[in-house]
């Protein structure tokens, strides 16, 4: 148990593969060393989405909770584990996000009509290993992205705003609003290795 | 142009705002969802493409600076998340001896469950062969259905609309028809009357004040009795005019209640038995009509 493991990046696939088949296995053990090496970052994208501490703490434990529940089935995809917990981190994060907001605009769709999943997102978990050289290259190409298109992708992800919410928040025209999302995500996908 | 595989590159194009709204879960255009679903499920390329897409947006969460968190929350999160039951998805992993029993209390499912890219039942204790792609295609076709389900409805209460504009539309025209189909059948009895061989006319003469009126019957033994009427004088409300024949021998016969029309018209048809009928009467009787006639006939005609 390294006291400073949930501070480290690491993405080793080989060695999150063999503690998500622990898990799956019932091994707490296995889940406390997969806490360890993801914690850090599920607890910095929580903070990220949803400042107040108790909440961010909560989502960390619903993360975790989740991956203990569906270890078994995840294990079965053989699929990188940290892209797995960031979306499960952002996810849970946006919900609790919409349930503090209760916006009264959601325009009659529910709250989580707007954060699920399209069918081919996640379809095919083989392909979305993320490679730590593209997590750099992504956080490099963000950061060069003109400020308007930043923005929105920092709304879209961090805050979990839809187009709609976009052009509101940022005062900008909705067809504006999407081809600015395009341009910022075409950008960032480019960053990507493969 | 389209490409071998059916998929047309401008449809690539068409989708692109959507497919990157998607990525970032910002697409809340129902309609542009379901068509975008639509053209993934046919779509392999715009499928790797979101699936691309989906990976640089997650890179960026995992681009993050790590932060530690509170040293208690391992020790809660590792409490609270063992407690649960686990899924088992396969046949192998069951088959494991669990380094410890978890506690299997009921499933605790929030309500995003499905958002995480997962659905089954926590608590499924049989292992399940259903692959996880199959679940996950599985609840997100459901996805799908529900988005085409509200744009259905939509159309469904247009239609509706529509509809009940055509009933009722339908409605009058049927109620036109069988007037005009009534008036047909009538037309026929009259010209089959008039037409018959053994018809005999008459002419209805006034009795009385009722001069103006001009009234012919028509009366064939085979076909049955018509009568025509223009300027019949309006009555009294609670009085009707009643038709009589009159046969050689014995008592007059109600041939029935004429119904006058507002301009004064009247125009009746019907069959009685045959019978040997030297004239034809017309009386006011009360509301209803009399057995035998109870007053003096206003008009009378015989038969030639």
């Amino acid at each position: 148990m390294e006291p400073q493991g949930a501070t480290t990046r690491d993405f080793d696939q080989e060695a999150d593969r063999r503690l998500i088949r622990d898990v799956a296995g019932g091994s707490a053990e296995a889940l406390g060393r997969l806490y360890d090496r993801h914690a850090g970052t599920v607890f910095a994208l929580a903070r990220r989405i949803v400042p107040a501490i108790e909440d961010a703490e909560e989502v960390v434990q619903d993360v975790f909770s989740q991956v203990w529940r569906d270890a078994a089935r995840y294990e079965s995809s053989r699929a990188p584990v940290a892209g797995w917990v960031a979306m499960l981190a952002r996810t849970r994060a946006i919900d609790r996000l919409r349930a503090r907001r209760a916006r009264p605009d959601s325009g009659g769709l529910g709250p989580d009509a707007t954060v699920l999943p399209l069918a081919a997102s996640g379809a095919d978990p083989e392909r979305q290993a993320i490679a730590a050289t593209d997590v750099q290259a992504v956080r490099l190409a963000l950061g060069a992205l003109p400020a308007p298109q930043r923005e929105l992708v920092e709304l879209a992800y961090f805050q979990g705003l839809t187009h709609t919410e976009l052009a509101e928040r940022t005062g900008t025209p909705l067809g504006t609003v999407k081809t600015r999302l395009r341009s910022a995500l075409a950008t960032l996908r480019g960053a990507l290795s493969s | 142009m389209t490409r071998p595989d059916g998929s047309d590159p401008m449809a690539h194009e068409a989708f692109a705002d959507a497919l990157a709204a998607c990525a970032v879960d910002a697409l809340d255009d129902a309609a542009a969802r379901a068509a975008l679903e639509v053209h993934l499920a046919s779509c392999p390329e715009c499928r790797a493409e979101l699936e691309a897409l989906r990976r640089a947006t997650t890179a960026i969460g995992l681009g993050l600076a790590p932060e530690a968190p509170p040293p208690d929350l391992r020790a809660r999160t590792l409490a609270r998340a063992t407690a649960q039951p686990q899924s088992q998805a396969q046949v192998g992993a069951a088959a494991q001896v669990p380094a410890q029993t978890p506690a299997r209390t009921p499933p605790r499912t929030p309500p995003s469950e499905a958002a995480g890219g997962s659905s089954l039942a926590p608590s499924r204790r049989a292992p399940t062969r259903l692959p996880w792609l199959v679940a996950a295609a599985a609840a997100l076709l459901a996805v799908a259905a529900s988005i085409y389900v509200v744009l259905l409805q939509r159309e469904v209460g247009a239609l509706r609309t529509l509809a009940d504009l055509t009933t009722s539309r339908v409605e009058s025209l049927r109620g036109e028809l069988v007037d005009l189909r009534r008036q047909s059948a009538e037309l026929a009895e009259i010209e089959a009357v008039i037409g018959a061989p053994d018809v005999r006319q008459a002419a209805l003469g006034a009795a009385g004040a009722s001069g103006e009126a001009s009234v012919r019957a028509y009366w064939s033994p085979t076909q049955g009795l018509v009568l025509r009427a223009r300027s019949m004088p309006a009555l009294d409300a609670g009085r009707v005019y009643q038709l009589w024949m009159v046969p050689r021998a014995g008592t007059p016969v109600s041939a029935g209640l004429l119904t006058v029309q507002p301009d004064g018209s009247s125009s009746h048809v019907t069959h009685l038995p045959a019978m040997e009928a030297a004239a034809v009467a017309i009386t006011v009787e009360p509301a209803g009509g009399s057995p035998g006639p109870t007053s003096a006939p206003v008009m009378v005609g015989n038969f030639n």
